[in-house]
């Protein structure tokens, strides 16, 4: 396998630089280390570095919220993939949801799903989550409206050992940057200017 | 959805079609010569593209929304609760749109389009629709109401009934607004923070609306509670200048989907005449589904004529690979399917005939309340 230190430079200078080098980047790891980026993919790279790998999913990164973040973990992610990937339990997923939390009561916590198996995009189905079963870190983003994935499947250990698995990984959102707050802002006061208010 | 049953009003007809549960509710309603009011928006669940019920309706019946909407009223703003609303205004360019006060609020909508911008959580933001439809709004007239505030007047002589027909909004209060723009500086989209969904707060601006067609009045209460402060809930409602308080409604919007919550004893004595039909969907969703059964008996008591959306046709349980199935039911005991059909009712009328005459459709799972307790 090759060292990720040999691996592609990527060299974003622009939004549109970096949206180009996503596929990029995508593409490479895929051929490298030959992990889609599908359901299953997201899965594997989950186990290695939640808090960045988030970024390398199916889904578009917003790429003016961290570029830098973002090259800096280009290189992390790799680098954990090829040291990780041998000692790390790899995850075949037969069930995806991604769920957002819609209340909180004493001990539990109510969701709304979206069957991402099911390729659908609203959410269908509810389920309530024991607060105990979630990780600390997890507890802690742990709010009304918080992002998560739901996956069930079956995890083989490195030595071959396969369990049938149930993970609830809350989502690690970007922050709001000042740049975005500010382009946003100017957004919302262009609506609010040319709308006729009576 | 089998929309077959639906029919279009007579020129000098009233018809009023509640949409409901799916995502959202929805108020169509017909004040003569083919000018339609809607109050907010409700999509099926389980068809994805489709069109805002409401517009599936007109369509259905031949009626061309673009032509023939007057108004819109947004009562709320998170996507659960309005999904479809951008279309509509996009699909009625000629419709005035309205909105609570509070919604206009600089503030407000600086966090809706934090939100929006830049989201990429699979099921939207949460603001979606309501900043979908103030992009749309552009150059456009969008009016903004309170307590008190006439919406829309028509003319009598622009309508075959010859009757003139007057929208008024009879909440928020300023102290509902206040509190609702209390609740959103907390949702905290600001630099440094960790993005999240939108979430819609205990303190919506519910505009509860009074619409008169000549001598009837229709009382379309939103998703109002009662509270204990005189400043906010049914209180101000029941205080409203923009109400005239020799009148009844005889048909009345139950709000909050029958709860014990947004019931009001006063309403149902100072507002709602004898001889009523009372309307409402019911809420499948969270811990507490609604109308209770308690809500049920409540409101069958105080309306020989009450109806409900939806009485049946629960969503089947997703089918899902026998291991997926065993450790769904290890990890969070079962999953509850919330694709439940929107079901309608439609009532419609000339406004010189009796309640008796009426032509109550139910359609897709409409019954009447009394036949479910």
């Amino acid at each position: 396998m090759p060292q990720t230190s040999e691996s592609t430079k990527f060299e974003f200078n622009t939004k549109e630089d970096l949206s180009l080098q996503v596929n990029a980047i995508h593409s490479l790891v895929h051929d490298k280390f030959n992990l889609k980026f599908d359901n299953a993919g997201f899965t594997s790279l989950n186990l290695f570095n939640r808090d960045e790998l988030v970024n390398l999913t199916n889904e578009p990164p917003i790429v003016d919220e961290y570029p830098n973040r973002f090259q800096d973990s280009v290189h992390a992610v790799l680098q954990h993939i090829n040291i990780e990937r041998k000692k790390v339990p790899s995850l075949i997923p037969l069930q995806e949801w991604e769920g957002y939390v819609t209340d909180i009561y004493e001990d539990k916590f109510l969701t709304s799903l979206i069957d991402i198996t099911a390729k659908e995009d609203v959410a269908t189905e509810e389920a309530e989550f024991d607060i105990e079963e979630l990780s600390d870190s997890d507890k802690n983003l742990l709010k009304v409206g918080a992002v998560f994935r739901w996956i069930i499947g079956y995890e083989r250990t490195p030595s071959g050992v396969k369990k049938r698995v149930s993970q609830v990984v809350f989502r690690r959102l970007p922050q709001w940057s000042q740049s975005s707050i500010r382009n946003a802002d100017r957004k919302s006061k262009e609506i609010i200017k040319t709308i006729k208010w009576t | 959805m089998d929309l077959t049953d639906a029919s279009k009003p007579l020129l000098d007809e009233f018809q009023v079609v509640l949409f409901g549960p799916g995502y959202g509710e929805s108020t169509l309603i017909h004040i003569g010569s083919n000018k339609w009011i809607i109050v907010d928006s409700c999509k099926s669940r389980s068809i994805a593209g489709s069109l805002p019920l409401p517009i599936e309706y007109l369509r259905a019946i031949e009626v061309d929304p673009a032509e023939s909407v007057s108004l819109i009223i947004a009562t709320h703003w998170h996507d659960d609760h309005i999904k479809g609303l951008a279309q509509i205004v996009d699909l009625c360019p000629n419709a005035t749109v309205s909105c609570s006060i509070a919604l206009s609020n600089e503030e407000f909508i600086h966090n809706v389009v934090r939100f929006e911008s830049g989201s990429n959580v699979r099921g939207g933001s949460g603001a979606r629709e309501i900043v979908g439809v103030l992009e749309l709004m552009k150059g456009r007239i969008m009016k903004r109401v309170l307590s008190g505030t006439i919406v829309k007047s028509f003319e009598g002589s622009e309508l075959a009934h010859n009757e003139d027909v007057i929208v008024t909004a009879l909440s928020p209060s300023d102290k509902q607004v206040e509190l609702f723009l209390n609740e959103i500086a907390q949702l905290g989209a600001a630099a440094g923070k960790t993005r999240y969904r939108a979430s819609q707060g205990k303190n919506d601006t519910s505009v509860v609306l009074w619409i008169s067609i000549g001598s009837l009045n229709l009382l379309l209460g939103a998703d109002l509670e009662e509270t204990s402060d005189p400043l906010t809930g049914w209180s101000v409602v029941l205080d409203s200048e923009g109400r005239s308080t020799g009148d009844k409604a005889t048909i009345y919007k139950v709000p909050h989907h029958g709860s014990i919550t947004g019931h009001s004893d006063q309403v149902w004595d100072k507002m709602i005449a004898d001889d009523s039909i009372a309307i409402l969907t019911p809420f499948n969703r969270g811990r507490k589904k609604l109308p209770s059964e308690t809500d049920r008996t409540r409101l069958t008591s105080l309306s020989d004529n009450t109806f409900l959306s939806q009485c049946g046709t629960k969503a089947k349980k997703k089918l899902r690979d026998h291991t997926v199935e065993k450790t769904i039911r290890e990890t969070v005991g079962k999953l509850t399917n919330i694709q439940n059909e929107p079901g309608i009712i439609s009532i419609k009328g000339n406004l010189k005939s009796s309640i008796d005459e009426w032509d109550v459709k139910l359609i897709n799972g409409a019954c009447r309340l009394q036949n479910v307790v």
